[in-house]
């Protein structure tokens, strides 16, 4: 009896310690809270049978819609979060005025069902909410181009020369015939992700000496020099500091650079030289401590942005690309990063907008997506206005121009990539690397994704047996398991 | 007086036929979310049913689907079985000590000898982990006994573990943790049914024993046992039911993202993580292991009522009332302590 | 003689019965620490900052509490989805769900118990046959369903069905055999009472304990349900709080232990808090109602 008094005066001083702590916090976010309800309106699904239940659930709101749905000349558009409507609210707004007024925004609140629920409507174009435009990632856009479910550049009236200053990667990854002509694509993109090294700045000057950029990349030249470059951060640390936080992060680096996509045009599933190279690679750097074997997006992993490299864990670099030092990057690394394209060139991400087939009106779509991805002006002022890297040559060489001439908060924004860079022009190393990118997006498919994503547990099979054979199989016959119209040869 | 006889019994008669709408709600409802369910699942397992790029294919297929997962095909791996085996193992694993530690347990703190004290407290803290979300407890273990973990930070500071060891890299550690997850949430019930089960034999079967001058063991073996059988096989059967369909703890626990695909290589995943991955893609494969797993539990139950045979069933119905009674006690007492 | 021998007989079995209590006990006392442990260690943590939690184990709360609290409430903005929505949603399906499955399940053990209808004894096997299937066997067929009445995404397909639960009314029926007699009924009759208000008035009342019960055991599995939900709910602003926790694993809780703690914490302390309170309930009942998984 004493035990049980005991035990439950414990929990409930455990629980009334954490529950007065948390008293003073919870204002703020319980009227932040009530905002967003005030924003949000019923999506109409009054005609489901009155009960109990319905009631309950329709005092829910599945999605954030901001405009008037039920308006004759609605213009729906979807997206995962608030990038497109921040870009549609701010200067697509003050440019076009009249037709910002028709736009209904969607926000499905979230990436992973996004899909669920866009593949749903798209099959119902009587649907009030069916999407005249949507936004798209690099990752699934492949499933839409191929899906029939939208209209090509060139329906919309989107010329060859409106996509001339896109880069050449962006436009391939979302033709159906990797010919990244306007009457192939069927989505644009208003982002380039181009991928880079990211350096920290403090860890380079400890253990690699410099912090010059050049005399970095020159370490980072090869792939015997990367070896090099590791085992030297490993020895001079003893071991705290090590070149990356997990070889999971090479992925990319070699993923983007196969020859060949998963699949052939017969669906048999192919095995790129390239996904060999990855598994060796990552074997080395496993076998010589050369990471901390971190799992990507992990809390390990990105405990490691935080260490000091000698009392604590740090990895020295992470393989990166704009939108992930301004985001993902902590604090730690503010005017210490310094970014080098290293031995292959690769991309990471990027969000596009594509017009579906039964759009209400194809010429408001051709608008938002030429003032997205085809117009230098209007792309440079969402660059301006959210330190986007933009899918466009002309742009790119614009802001660079201002960034380096003008010195207000914009420019050196830019400059600074929101003041993670080091000593670089955030716009000039991008737009350098980007240049000298040579990448066959063509190979893309719709099931890149998950596949990618498990590679890794076929990588820890290799690491710890050494059979690359009873792993690429196990890969393989994973592949054709999940999408069993692929076929192994 | 003959009147009013024949008019109760008329009466008596219509009265009877409210059975009927009384059980109403439940059949019609069961019908229609779970037995028609039931028979459509069935019938997709029959089709070949893939959606690629938003468009969709339907073709019959006969029982193609399932010889494909059981690797009945050429070249096709028997990823079912796998599966079967990974959810047999880690449940296994938590079930033998599970069972083991609850028979113990129970006879100890139903001992009227070795009187252990604090008992209610004990029943509480040990059951308290099985009521407490799954989800939350596999997020949690999970960052327990991450690389950089509480938990395996405190084994490699003190020297057991190396210092970039990873509980997640390999198949035996991992799996085992999740079997300890599922032992750890669950002995503490097993215990409790164990402990009513216990406390339904006769006590006088006890002072015989005393008097016959047997120790603690052989009463244990002898007696308790025994008479205990019908509702081990009980505890048993339920666990293993539960075990098959086992999901929250390793869908949450070594994947990566939303792949369905347990870690390492692919060895904590289980069966219902194999319907959660393919539901939306491959209806009908997935619809196969459905009705595989329907087949599995089938069997259980058979072997259930084979091996309990009437006598058993009539003791357990015996001891399941003893039970009852036992619980008003106690209800009442609680109601009279407050 | 013999009595010397019988007394120092009893000293030595009650030195060894002493030995064998507090040998026990130790046992059950180490087993109550680890059921405890790793819900101390998580609320220790959700106390202290990424670093500390990082540089290894403590005992000791930190000071950083409402910092992490304030990172976590932070890392949901943005998101369709707060925790606190997230416990709305489970709580707005677990108590119609409970209510359901109770009242139900024990007008269906009454119809049963009560009334001599000629297909009794076939229904009574009928729910003893299926009591053992499990929901997630048919789970393909009954998203297909769903999905053609356009049920996906509500909360309807997670409250309706649990109108048929096999196992609570079996559980009901057990204590109405033990406690409820015809002549009640009878009685009622006479007395002009209608059968359903009969069942209202005085079945439900006398039925309160074993209802207590299964309710609580109803509302918990409901609350900590995943599986199903996972499959139903699509859009984030729906979602229960097991979702919730699997959100828990995306990125953007992942970049500060403490927040990730704090995450868990928070999803877990109603449930802890609350079986604290009824845990002698819980407890008492288990054997009987908590028997069905």
């Amino acid at each position: 009896m004493k035990k049980k008094i005991v035990s439950a005066l414990m929990c409930a001083t455990m629980a009334a310690s954490l529950l007065a702590g948390c008293g003073s916090e919870t204002a703020a976010p319980a009227g932040s809270e009530a905002a967003s309800a005030g924003e949000t309106t019923s999506d109409g699904t009054a005609d489901t049978p009155a009960t109990e239940a319905t009631e309950a659930a329709e005092a829910e709101d599945t999605n954030t819609i901001t405009g008037d749905i039920d308006a004759s000349d609605a213009f729906v558009v979807w997206g995962w979060n608030d990038d497109i409507k921040k870009i549609l609210d701010g200067p697509f707004a003050e440019a076009n005025p009249d037709a910002y007024s028709r736009i209904v925004f969607v926000n499905s609140g979230g990436s992973d069902y996004y899909q669920t629920q866009i593949d749903a409507l798209l099959e119902d174009p009587s649907n009030k909410l069916y999407p005249d435009l949507m936004g798209l990632e690099i990752d699934y856009v492949q499933k839409y181009v191929q899906s029939g479910a939208l209209l090509s550049m060139a329906d919309m009236g989107i010329t060859d020369a409106d996509v001339a200053s896109q880069y050449q990667f962006n436009r391939v990854v979302c033709s159906e015939d990797g010919s990244g002509s306007a009457d192939a694509m069927y989505a644009s993109f208003w982002q380039a992700t181009p991928g880079a090294w990211c350096l920290r700045a403090d860890l380079c000057e400890k253990y690699l000496g410099t912090t010059d950029p050049d005399e970095l990349q020159a370490m980072f030249a090869t792939w015997k020099d990367v070896e090099a470059t590791a085992a030297k951060v490993s020895e001079a640390s003893n071991g705290a500091c090590r070149l990356l936080s997990g070889w999971d992060d090479l992925n990319r680096v070699f993923m983007n650079n196969r020859k060949s996509g998963w699949y052939d045009a017969n669906d048999n599933i192919v095995v790129d030289d390239q996904v060999k190279a990855y598994f060796e690679e990552a074997k080395l750097f496993y076998d010589n401590e050369w990471t901390f074997n971190t799992t990507q997006w992990q809390g390990d992993w990105y405990s490691m942005m935080d260490g000091d490299g000698v009392e604590s864990n740090a990895a020295l670099a992470y393989t990166g690309c704009p939108w992930f030092q301004y985001w993902c990057l902590s604090s730690t690394w503010e005017g210490q990063c310094i970014t080098i394209p290293g031995p292959q060139s690769f991309y990471w991400g990027g969000t596009g907008l594509a017009a579906t087939s039964e759009c209400s009106d194809p010429e408001l779509a051709a608008t938002i997506i030429k003032f997205f991805t085809c117009d230098s002006e209007s792309i440079q002022a969402i660059a301006k206005f959210n330190c986007d890297f933009v899918n466009s040559a002309d742009a790119n060489a614009a802001l660079l121009e201002y960034s380096k001439s003008e010195s207000d908060e914009t420019a050196q924004n830019l400059a600074s990539g929101r003041g993670i860079m080091n000593s670089q022009n955030y716009l000039e190393v991008y737009s350098d690397i980007l240049s000298g990118m040579d990448l066959d997006t063509s190979i893309v498919r719709a099931e890149d994704k998950a596949i990618n994503d498990n590679i890794s547990q076929y990588i820890k099979q290799y690491i710890e047996d050494g059979d690359y054979d009873a792993a690429i199989n196990g890969l393989v016959s994973y592949i054709h398991d999940t999408y069993s119209y692929l076929n192994v040869q | 007086m003959a009147k009013r006889n024949s008019s109760n019994k008329r009466k008596t008669v219509s009265y009877e036929k409210y059975g009927y709408l009384f059980i109403l709600p439940f059949f019609l409802v069961y019908f229609i979310f779970q037995l028609y369910p039931l028979i459509n699942t069935f019938y997709w397992s029959a089709f070949s049913y893939q959606k690629r790029n938003l468009k969709e294919t339907i073709a019959f297929c006969g029982l193609d689907n399932f010889k494909m997962l059981l690797g009945l095909m050429e070249g096709e791996t028997p990823y079912f079985l796998l599966y079967l085996k990974n959810t047999l193992i880690m449940w296994i694993g938590g079930f033998i000590p599970q069972i083991l530690l609850s028979l113990l347990l129970a006879a100890w703190l139903t001992n009227e000898q070795v009187k252990v004290r604090g008992r209610g407290a004990i029943k509480i803290m040990t059951y308290m982990p099985n009521i407490i979300t799954a989800a939350s407890i596999s997020v949690l273990f999970a960052s327990l006994f991450s690389q950089y973990g509480p938990i395996t930070m405190l084994l490699k500071k003190i020297g057991i573990l190396s210092a970039d060891y990873n509980f997640f890299d390999y198949v035996g550690t991992t799996r085992g943790l999740i079997s300890f997850i599922l032992f750890w949430m669950w002995y503490g019930n097993t215990t409790l049914i164990l402990i009513a089960g216990m406390m339904g034999i006769n006590p006088s079967l006890y002072e015989a024993a005393e008097i016959d001058g047997a120790n603690g063991a052989q009463t244990f073996f002898k007696i308790t046992l025994p008479l205990l059988k019908p509702i081990l096989l009980f505890t048993l059967v339920t666990s293993a039911v539960g075990g098959i369909q086992m999901y929250d703890i390793p869908s949450l626990f070594n994947v990566n993202g939303s792949s369905m695909s347990g870690g390492p290589a692919d060895s904590t995943t289980t069966m219902s993580m194999y319907i959660m991955r393919l539901y939306n893609t491959d209806v009908g494969r997935a619809a196969a292991i459905s009705v595989m797993m329907f087949i599995i539990t089938l069997i259980i139950s058979i072997c259930l009522f084979v091996s309990m045979g009437d006598k058993d069933e009539k003791l357990a119905e015996k001891q399941i009332r003893k039970q009852q009674r036992e619980y008003r006690r106690q209800q009442k007492a609680l109601k009279g302590g407050n | 003689m013999a009595r010397i021998a019988k007394s120092i007989d009893d000293k030595s079995y009650h030195r060894r019965m002493l030995i064998e209590r507090t040998l026990k006990e130790l046992v059950c006392i180490l087993l109550c620490i680890i059921s405890l442990l790793p819900f101390i260690i998580l609320f220790v943590n959700a106390t202290r900052t990424s670093e500390a939690i990082k540089a290894g184990i403590s005992l000791l709360p930190g000071g950083n509490l409402a910092a992490n609290w304030a990172n976590f409430m932070d890392k949901q903005n943005g998101m369709q989805l707060t925790v606190f929505h997230a416990m709305l949603n489970s709580f707005m399906i677990a108590v119609p769900a409970t209510i359901l499955t109770v009242y139900f399940s024990t007008l269906t053990a009454y119809g049963i118990q009560i009334y001599d209808f000629k297909l009794k004894k076939a229904a009574w096997a009928f729910i003893m046959a299926v009591m053992i299937v499990p929901n997630t066997i048919s789970i393909i067929g009954f998203y297909r369903f769903m999905l053609k009445l356009h049920l996906t995404d509500t909360y309807i397909p997670l409250i309706i069905p649990a109108i048929a639960a096999p196992s609570t009314i079996f559980f009901m029926r057990q204590y109405m055999q033990s406690t409820f007699s015809k002549e009640l009924v009878e009685a009622a009759r006479i007395d002009g009472s209608g059968e359903f208000k009969t069942f209202n008035r005085i079945a439900l009342p006398i039925m309160k304990p074993a209802i207590a019960t299964q309710a609580i055991f109803c509302f918990v599995a409901s609350w900590n349900n995943l599986f199903m939900p996972n499959m139903i709910l699509t859009t984030d602003a729906k979602k229960t709080l097991p979702l919730f926790v699997q959100m828990l694993r995306s990125d953007q809780f992942k970049t500060d232990y403490g927040v990730l703690y704090i995450g868990i914490a928070v999803t877990i302390l109603p449930i802890f808090v609350v079986y604290f309170i009824l845990s002698k309930y819980i407890v008492a009942g288990v054997a009987l109602g908590g028997v069905k998984e």
